[in-house]
């Protein structure tokens, strides 16, 4: 699952076309970022391209009927979370006078069924949000992202622990 | 004081768009807007006060439910791990310590709805205090928290949810 969650947000990073500092942070080969306003703008495009590849992720696992039927409404919530976060940081960026990375092409899932190996690889990819984003939000200088930043986050930790539950995984 | 401006309301409604979030925002006693701290150390308290009802309610749910015995028990260990990072945090930043230990003994209520509104406002308040630390560690180690108690609010919600079908 290591490597999905690297290729996750090796995937995003690039797409975002985030500064090589933040890519290496985030691939936690660099220990530290300047807590600046660049800083929170290579943060937020990185964000915004996790989001993305976290909603193509979703939108493929549910056009194809790859969750489990059981578990579609969670799919469906998940995906219209993803959508909530990016687009609450797009409205972040344009309060700042910027716009946001464009959505990518996402690479699609590898399976052919609904099954458990798609909702790994979906919670595969909740844990790499949560893990960039909990990297990042020490180097978020500004409020009104960091509180939004917090709520994001809360959300990625749901998201792994229903899937985890679903996969028979621990959860507590 | 009130937390709400034109534009924050805005984000919390992107925000809220099939998330977590929402179901705490359509709660109307849930304190979701009522918090802007005004210092890491009123945010610290608050912290140290809410995760105080959250251990009261575990301890109740744990009193009255044999088969919870080790959901609680790794809970309140959870809290009591939180707590110590606060008081680390606290000294980090150079402020008095907060008040005594956790009393899971106390009077409580041993609903699971209690219990996991309890958690919401907790995880609330953690998100809503990372603004004002003003410290790259305290915020990295606060979210770790945050995060952790996300997943316990999750896991008391499922078993809301089962209990409920």
């Amino acid at each position: 699952m290591r490597s999905a969650r690297r290729d996750f947000v090796r995937s995003a990073a690039v797409h975002a076309g985030v500064s090589l500092a933040v890519f290496d942070f985030l691939d936690g080969r660099a220990e530290a970022l300047p807590r600046s306003e660049e800083t929170d703008l290579a943060i937020l495009n990185a964000a915004i391209g996790l989001e993305h590849e976290a909603i193509g992720l979703y939108e493929d696992a549910l056009s194809r009927d790859l969750v489990p039927t059981g578990l579609r409404d969670y799919a469906v919530e998940f995906k219209g979370a993803h959508e909530g976060h990016r687009d609450t940081q797009i409205e972040i960026l344009r309060e700042r006078g910027l716009n946001a990375v464009a959505p990518h092409r996402v690479d699609p899932i590898r399976e052919t069924t609904a099954g458990n190996a798609v909702i790994r690889r979906l919670l595969s990819v909740e844990a790499a949000a949560e893990s960039a984003y909990l990297r990042l939000i020490g180097r978020i200088r500004t409020a009104d992202y960091l509180l939004s930043a917090g709520f994001i986050v809360v959300d990625e930790a749901r998201h792994q622990t229903i899937w985890r539950r679903a996969l028979g995984l621990s959860i507590y | 004081m009130p937390f709400e401006t034109a534009t924050e309301r805005t984000r919390r409604e992107l925000l809220g768009g099939g998330t977590a979030l929402a179901a705490i925002l359509a709660d109307s006693s849930s304190q979701v807007l009522a918090k802007d701290y005004a210092s890491s150390r009123e945010a610290l308290d608050d912290l140290d006060r809410l995760a105080s009802l959250c251990a009261m309610r575990l301890g109740a749910v744990g009193r009255a439910r044999a088969s919870a015995d080790v959901l609680v028990s790794r809970f309140l260990a959870s809290l009591g791990r939180h707590r110590s990072t606060r008081d680390e945090v606290r000294r980090r930043l150079g402020l008095p310590g907060g008040a005594g230990q956790v009393p899971e003994d106390g009077a409580a209520e041993a609903d699971l709805s209690g219990l996991r509104q309890a958690l919401d406002d907790l995880m609330i308040a953690y998100a809503e205090s990372l603004p004002v630390l003003g410290d790259a560690t305290a915020v990295s180690r606060l979210a770790i928290d945050m995060v952790e108690v996300s997943r316990l609010r999750t896991v008391i919600d499922l078993w809301v949810v089962a209990e409920e079908a």
